[in-house]
């Protein structure tokens, strides 16, 4: 299944080559998480299509900007993310101060857990996109908190084998979070 | 002393495995390797945390309207040629394209309205050749060295560089029997120089692959790729503005020629330049 996914990396070149075809690939690759965060931040669907819409115009124009050795796409997309939340968000506040100042403290939300969704709907969907083996040391490890031992065990692989796919799938989400804090 | 290598931090961080007396007494003392089990635990916990993240996909229309704000932006590669061509034809398609940014105000925001008026072919071209330019300049600063340090007899060829700094570098576990050394050098004019050898082990007869030359911060969360070897001596300029005290970790890693710009994680050597 993964097989079919085109690999971020890739993606991440064909990206900073440009063209339109390969900003579809990377919409369906990382809209929903752009959409899911909007919604999560704003609470309101149309306002995050129109976040979800601004990040991929924005994404497209800034692509000849976009450098795949300083920053992962998945992140630089999360950046772009954060920044039209925030506009949406004052937006909103310039609109309901005008309207009535009283709600203005109400309507500051603050937008610290969306970031945590971030990194959590990152690792996920790195998780997603391992190899087969990696992935299920992983899953059993972090989701099923099985030991290292057990999942040995389980795949029937050395147990140096299972930390080693730890250690090296940790490292390799570690990538992927760094732009992020 | 010895840095405690990644795997033995990452199962310290991630699993109830207790450290060997050696690796103990080395975590007690050594910050930078303490950091690391942290940033490590950081990790595992959101992985942990990232069980069951449901995301929610945008509706279709979201992308009908980006393709249609795209459709609507002047190509400016385009646009000039057409109008050398034929002012009947290029009327009606210069009235249209505004329009249809215009159709979709909710689509376009302010900043992504200027930023519609930015050729955006031409800073790629830019880059390239910025990209080629640089190539160029490095050439010719390896070049450069090579006048300096051999080619021309009678100039001094150890006598223009000092040594600032040196390490050695020890094998990670999975290349028992690497090993090398690292020296940072400045030259007359000021230039950094990394000098990286490298000794394969016996059991690692330098197989395929490619092995790219890094620096990173003590805590390991920041890297430069400096370079790629070829066999087991390289010179790497160090670019001007950066700042070498911050990435004192010399790095040697086996890479995949995948096209990846990554690091690959698995590095076959490692050591903490200090100064000599």
């Amino acid at each position: 299944m993964t097989t079919t996914l085109p690999d971020d990396s890739e993606l991440s070149d064909a990206f900073s080559a440009g063209g339109e075809r390969v900003l579809r690939l990377v919409y369906d690759r990382w809209s929903s998480l752009v959409y899911s965060l909007a919604l999560r931040a704003l609470s309101d669907p149309a306002a995050a299509e129109d976040v979800t819409q601004q990040v991929f115009v924005k994404a497209w124009q800034r692509s000849a900007s976009y450098d795949p050795a300083r920053a992962p796409l998945g992140a630089w997309l999360v950046g772009i993310t954060r920044n039209c939340i925030a506009d949406a968000l004052a937006d909103r506040r310039r609109h309901a101060s005008a309207a009535d100042p009283d709600v203005v403290e109400e309507t500051t939300p603050a937008p610290e857990p969306s970031f945590d969704l971030a990194e959590r709907a990152l690792v996920a969907g790195e998780l997603d996109r391992l190899e087969e083996v990696p992935r299920r040391v992983m899953r059993l490890a972090f989701y099923d908190d099985l030991s290292h031992r057990e999942i040995a065990e389980r795949l029937d692989l050395p147990l140096g084998t299972v930390k080693s796919h730890i250690h090296r799938s940790l490292a390799r989400l570690r990538t992927r979070l760094e732009v992020i804090e | 002393m010895k840095h405690v290598d990644d795997e033995t931090l990452a199962m310290l961080a991630v699993s109830d495995e207790v450290a060997e007396d050696d690796v103990a007494e080395h975590l007690a003392s050594c910050a930078a390797c303490r950091a690391e089990v942290a940033a490590i635990q950081r990790v595992a916990a959101v992985t942990r945390s990232s069980s069951g993240v449901e995301l929610t996909s945008p509706p279709e229309r979201v992308w009908d309207r980006i393709a249609a704000t795209i459709a609507a932006t002047p190509d400016p590669v385009v646009a000039p040629s057409a109008v050398d061509h034929s002012a009947a034809v290029v009327e009606p398609a210069a009235v249209d394209e505004p329009a249809a940014v215009h159709d979709s105000p909710a689509a376009v925001d302010p900043a992504a309205g200027r930023a519609h008026v930015v050729p955006r072919r031409r800073p790629r071209r830019r880059r390239v050749v910025a990209i080629v330019l640089s190539g160029v300049g490095v050439l010719a600063v390896l070049l450069g060295i090579g006048v300096v340090s051999g080619v021309v007899p009678g100039l001094p060829s150890g006598g223009s560089e000092t040594v600032l700094a040196s390490t050695a570098l020890d094998a990670l576990p999975a290349w028992k029997g690497s090993s090398g050394t690292a020296e940072l050098e400045r030259d007359r004019d000021g230039r950094l120089t990394l000098v990286v050898d490298l000794r394969s082990g016996d059991d690692q007869p330098g197989a395929g692959g490619l092995r790219e030359v890094w620096m990173m911060r003590s805590d390991l969360k920041g890297l430069v790729s400096v370079g790629f070897l070829d066999g087991d001596r390289g010179r790497f300029t160090v670019p001007s503005g950066m700042d070498t005290a911050r990435f004192p970790v010399v790095d040697v890693s086996a890479e995949a020629d995948d096209g990846n710009p990554e690091h690959s994680g698995d590095s076959i050597v490692r050591g903490r330049l200090s100064p000599s």
